[in-house]
């Protein structure tokens, strides 16, 4: 595909104005959906309030009392575990579910793709539900699985330190079926030409898979690993619904979102909201140059 | 800006992107100086209400046809986030708030909200005598900023059938209510008197205690202190009852206490007002069956003059500084808080005294108490600890990730205390207050 693209190089520059013509809805739902409001964050998170004159200044004042406040370091690390705990195994599982699907094609196929991608149809916050009521030990119906396990009571399952393995799982369920689609259609771009010539060449299905498939769709990975580290860092809805269910389990600031949210819905500090929000999207931004620029990512054919 | 692009087609475009940036950012400059107008009858008023008091906005709607009124509900966890959005835009501001949590009335009043209007002189003081302390967790800096339109002091539920079958007498201090939970253990293990698995245990044990944890001492300060005495003497009841299981690890709403409830397993829950006809009375919770429930006084601690009770919230009607119509939206404040009308049929227990009479009225026939609970209602009305004030911060997430997560776990109520001491210093710094 990236190749093909090359190819029309000399052509490319007298569409060049079409291009924009298709693009300008895009851009303008960007700038103010999207860019202004980024903008607005990045000044507000440089204006400090000051509840004792009722006035405001320019300055870092925002910064220091978040990075200083008892809730900030805590919140980070949950999000690092949690990242830890979900990202590679989403990925894994992606890939893994989508070369199986890619691999024998045959009348199942479309129907393992909706199965696979159902989990990920019920939004975030209903799976949320339904995953507590599946692992609350008094309302599951794998109670007795759970009561194996030792769990009897929902004080016991959603303790603070099975909480981060809890919303992963969450997480791991409503994402993976997506991104299998994605992959498995990415995966379609791979000419039968080539894959036929390594059968002939005595490739087996598992080296085919790792050693043909893979690179060839090595950029939707890092795509599908930009993204999903972006959302997984702006984690929320998890942590908030558990904590309004149980009342006990985790806290309105579990995740760095949640501590915005806080901030800005408990205690009207819009400043200290547009900060976190600001350091959110530098560890999205930082995460995905380090990815792009330490990988080929916009490397065409041509470059090589 | 963009390469490659006709300078034409860009004159054509940047209209569009310009006439965007303006909305947005108009939309959000903030605007300085808010005039205080005039009070002007005729100028329809904005009510923002939730939808249980709505019918009662309606009420007072029907029985005044000349009010100009909007009633609007609204999401009461973004309340604050709009009145500050309101004062940056300078506009939309609604005239009269009902909101559910007693911290509005700080949040409200404080400089950085800049909302609450002084009531002191637009309602009557002799209905503001009505209320008796009622309103005095409305009173901050000594100012009278909001009216209270329903309390939540603590009683002693009990299941009366149950108690007169096993022979036990209703505890009237901590110290016998700590016996009966020995003996409740040892002669009917799985049975319950309490639970110290929820945030409530702060509004039921802590707080009736005069443990000071929102202790507001001025204008902007607070004193905390978990070490004492009135702190240790709650953990040091509770935490051995915890271990018995005379004290339930759960929270009242959680679905084991639904399970233990409907096994007749609960014999008493010291709690809110509300908890008969909320917890108790409801099918989806506790469903349990009439004539078995009433209430007692709440115990007394050794050495204290008065039992005091929490307060598990209670709700508040809040005037706009900004309004242009501030003596009718006192007056629709005033209406809601105090008559009979909507009052008596309300669902919690009124807030002002002779209305509170009316609904005791309508609630003395109900079935569903073993005993008329309103005459101990109606005395621990007036008993709500003095100690314990709003502050601008919520205490209750800080409970729950100290006490009730150490309760919950299996652990003791003392191991939490140092973490909540801590956590609310820190909670109250940070929005502003001096510690002392």
């Amino acid at each position: 595909m990236v190749n093909r693209l090359a190819a029309l190089a000399p052509r490319r520059r007298r569409s060049d104005a079409h291009g924009w013509w298709f693009l300008a809805p895009y851009l303008v739902l960007l700038l103010v959906f999207g860019l202004l409001p980024t903008g607005y964050a990045i000044y507000d998170s440089f204006v400090v309030d000051s509840a004792a004159t009722a006035g405001s200044s320019l300055g870092t004042g925002n910064y220091q009392n978040v990075f200083a406040d008892f809730r900030f370091l805590p919140a980070l690390a949950h999000v690092g575990m949690f990242l830890l705990l979900w990202l590679p195994p989403m990925v894994i599982g992606v890939l893994f579910f989508a070369l199986l699907l890619h691999d024998r094609v045959s009348r199942v196929t479309g129907a393992m793709r909706l199965i696979f991608f159902l989990p990920g149809a019920v939004t975030g916050s209903a799976s949320v539900l339904l995953w507590y009521c599946m692992l609350q030990p008094s309302l599951s119906p794998f109670a007795p699985m759970l009561k194996a396990m030792g769990l009897t009571s929902d004080a016991e399952v959603f303790q603070d330190g099975n909480l981060t393995l809890i919303f992963a799982i969450m997480a791991f369920t409503t994402g993976v079926g997506q991104w299998i689609v994605i992959m498995y259609g990415a995966l379609q771009n791979i000419s039968d030409e080539v894959l036929e010539a390594a059968a002939l060449d005595g490739c087996g299905p598992v080296r085919r898979a790792l050693l043909i498939k893979l690179p060839m769709v090595t950029k939707y990975v890092l795509y599908m690993v930009i993204l999903s580290f972006a959302a997984g860092v702006q984690i929320f809805v998890e942590p908030q619904l558990i904590y309004q269910i149980t009342r006990s389990a985790g806290s309105p600031w579990w995740s760095l979102n949640q501590f915005g949210y806080a901030l800005a819905f408990q205690s009207g500090d819009f400043g200290g909201a547009a900060t976190v929000s600001v350091i959110l999207l530098a560890i999205s931004t930082l995460a995905a140059l380090l990815l792009i620029f330490r990988t080929d990512f916009f490397s065409t054919e041509m470059d090589r | 800006m963009i390469p490659g692009i006709a300078s034409r087609r860009w004159r054509v475009l940047a209209p569009a992107f310009l006439a965007s940036a303006a909305m947005v950012l108009s939309a959000c400059t903030p605007s300085g100086g808010s005039a205080t107008p005039q009070s002007d009858p005729d100028r329809p008023l904005l009510v923002w209400s939730d939808s249980t008091r709505q019918p009662g906005f309606e009420q007072f709607k029907k029985a005044h046809p000349n009010v100009k009124m909007k009633i609007e509900t609204y999401d009461t966890s973004a309340l604050l986030t709009k009145i500050q959005l309101f004062n940056r835009t300078g506009k939309g501001h609604p005239d009269v708030i009902f909101s559910p949590l007693p911290t509005h009335a700080a949040s409200l009043s404080s400089k950085l909200f800049d909302f609450a209007e002084p009531l002191d002189h637009l309602v009557p003081a002799s209905v503001q005598q009505g209320f008796g302390s009622a309103n005095d967790t409305c009173k901050i800096d000594g100012k009278l900023v909001c009216l209270k339109n329903d309390l939540a002091q603590s009683v002693l539920w009990y299941n009366k059938p149950l108690m007169d079958r096993w022979g036990y007498e209703i505890p009237t201090t901590w110290q016998e209510y700590a016996d009966l939970g020995r003996r409740v253990a040892k002669d009917h293990p799985g049975t319950i008197i309490g639970s110290a698995g929820g945030q409530f245990v702060y509004y039921d044990f802590l707080y009736s205690s005069g443990c000071p944890l929102q202790t507001v001492t001025g204008p902007g300060a607070v004193h905390i202190n978990t070490k004492d005495p009135k702190c240790t003497r709650v953990t040091k009841l509770l935490d051995p009852l915890i271990k018995s299981g005379a004290v339930s690890r759960h929270g009242p709403f959680d679905p084991e206490m639904i399970k233990l409830s409907k096994k007749g397993k609960v014999l008493m829950m010291p709690g809110a007002s509300w908890y008969g006809d909320f917890l108790f009375k409801p099918a989806a919770s506790f469903a349990t069956p009439n004539g078995k429930i009433a209430a007692a006084p709440y115990p007394k601690w050794q050495g204290e003059s008065k039992n005091y009770s929490g307060a598990t919230g209670g709700g508040i009607y809040v005037v706009s500084k900004r309004s242009a119509n501030k003596k009718g939206a006192a007056a629709v404040a005033q209406w809601m808080a105090t008559a009979n009308k909507y009052q008596a049929n309300a669902p919690t227990y009124p807030a002002y005294g002779p209305a509170a009479k009316a609904w005791g009225a309508k609630h003395a026939s109900d079935t569903f108490y073993a005993t008329d609970p309103f005459p101990v209602l109606q005395k621990q009305a007036n008993l709500i600890n003095p100690a314990e004030k709003p502050t601008v911060y919520e205490v209750d997430a800080a409970i729950t990730s100290t006490l009730v997560a150490k309760v919950r776990a299996g652990g003791k109520l003392a191991d939490g205390m140092a973490d909540l001491q801590t956590q609310l210093i820190q909670l109250a710094q940070s929005t502003g207050y001096t510690v002392n």
